[in-house]
């Protein structure tokens, strides 16, 4: 199970949508102080098998330093938050938000570690990734382990307008499976209510 | 109107009659005269999908150590093939693969790699999404007055998978082994009538024993599928 918890913690904070990128990343951009963001996403879900994709959506919010709350509300309500060095996991069940138990929290803080860094502009000092860009708008992620490059080829971010944000993430599986997250709403260094780290 | 052979049977069949033994039981009588075997068999192939859908449900997992955890499922059906994924609520694909005459894995995160769970996972999503297999069709009632089409194969070995009705429109399908002890079983609840298809809100399967499983499946969305888009 540690692949797997690596893998989709990787994923969710690969997400996060908002950091200052450094000087000596591949895509040159102004650094911006980052306090917090908070916007909300459309998921698009697409695999070789489906009829149609699978949309999902909802809302996440991060505090700096290390704090990101990633929330679905549609379709099925479940809610990821990191706080203190912790994280929680919580799934609707019969109308009820459950903690999920038994997920490997070893793999989730190095991850938290690696996000920090991204905060902070130390980019490319990625211990999971090779940056690269495909156009001055678009970042290229990817995984250096090739046991990761075997489930996840690469991770494509378009950088917003607004220094910080982030337009899209599309994470590729293969050659037919892909996760494409839409940001909108996107609001930087707002307040952000401290209880939304605390429970679901 | 469509009347379905069973409708009657079953408004009068007291509530909670589903039947969850762990061995087989005999039918006590069997229908006869071709006509209401004919309703009979119409009645059963109700329970399964009829043509092409995209099926999505929030699975919850139980071990029989009482560990466990919840991820997305996806079944697309058609008339070639059965295709499912299994993904994280997050949407990371964990399991994708679809079966036509083989089984053609696309893609394995482990745990989830080894062939043992993909052939289980798609024994499990066959006994739900499409009618058992066999030569020997017989249609009638348990003991308990329950309503059964039960289908007898050997594919390897004699399996019997029984489909039997409950209250509200709904059913169960048992499986049990050549030597008549079940080996899977699924229940549906919360049932609507969407065309020819009976479609459950919620789908419990257990598979008994000590290495056994339960699965909770709660339906997300349900797509009749009109060729890939």
């Amino acid at each position: 199970m540690k692949h797997l918890a690596s893998f989709l913690f990787l994923c969710i904070l690969t997400l996060f949508p908002a950091f200052s990128m450094a000087e000596d990343t591949v895509v040159q951009h102004d650094r911006v102080r980052l306090h917090s963001v908070q916007a909300d996403f459309n998921q698009e879900k697409h695999l070789k098998i489906l009829v149609r994709p699978l949309i999902s959506t909802g809302r996440f919010v991060f505090q700096a330093p290390g704090s990101l709350r990633w929330e679905y509300s549609t379709p099925l309500r479940s809610v990821l938050i990191m706080h203190d060095g912790k994280i929680k996991k919580y799934v609707e069940v019969n109308g009820e938000l459950v903690e999920e138990r038994g997920l490997r929290l070893d793999a989730m803080q190095v991850v938290l570690g690696e996000i920090s860094g991204w905060l902070e502009g130390r980019f490319t000092e990625n211990a999971s990734f090779d940056v690269s860009s495909r156009d001055e708008r678009t970042v290229v992620l990817t995984p250096k382990k090739e046991g990761m490059r075997t489930f996840i080829p690469s991770i494509e971010l378009g950088l917003a307008d607004q220094v910080g944000l982030l337009d899209s993430v599309t994470i590729f599986e293969g050659p037919d499976s892909f996760t494409r997250l839409l940001f909108s709403k996107s609001v930087l260094n707002q307040p952000v209510a401290d209880d939304l780290f605390r429970k679901p | 109107m469509k009347i379905y052979f069973f409708a009657l049977v079953m408004a009068l069949l007291p509530a909670g009659c589903a039947v969850t033994t762990q061995q087989l039981q005999p039918l006590s009588s069997e229908l006869t005269g071709t006509a209401r075997q004919q309703e009979a068999a119409r009645s059963c192939a109700a329970v399964f999908p009829q043509g092409k859908w995209q099926f999505v449900h929030s699975i919850e997992f139980a071990m029989a150590d009482g560990s466990g955890s919840s991820m997305l499922g996806v079944t697309v059906l058609d008339a070639d093939s059965l295709s499912c994924a299994l993904m994280t609520t997050e949407g990371f694909t964990l399991f994708e693969a679809r079966l036509t005459d083989t089984l053609q894995v696309l893609r394995a995160v482990p745990p989830f790699d080894k062939p043992e769970f993909a052939q289980g996972l798609m024994r499990d999503v066959q006994a739900i999404f499409i009618p058992p297999q066999g030569h020997n069709q017989q249609y009638g009632k348990l003991t308990n007055s329950t309503d059964c089409c039960r289908t007898t194969a050997v594919i390897g070995r004699r399996l019997t998978t029984d489909v039997l009705f409950t209250e509200n429109n709904c059913w169960q399908i048992n499986t049990f082994d050549n030597q008549q002890k079940m080996i899977r079983s699924i229940t549906a609840r919360s049932c609507k009538e969407v065309g020819a298809t009976v479609i459950p809100d919620q789908l419990d399967l257990t598979v008994p024993g000590p290495a056994g499983y339960t699965l909770k499946m709660t339906l997300v969305d349900a797509v009749p599928g009109q060729g890939k888009q």
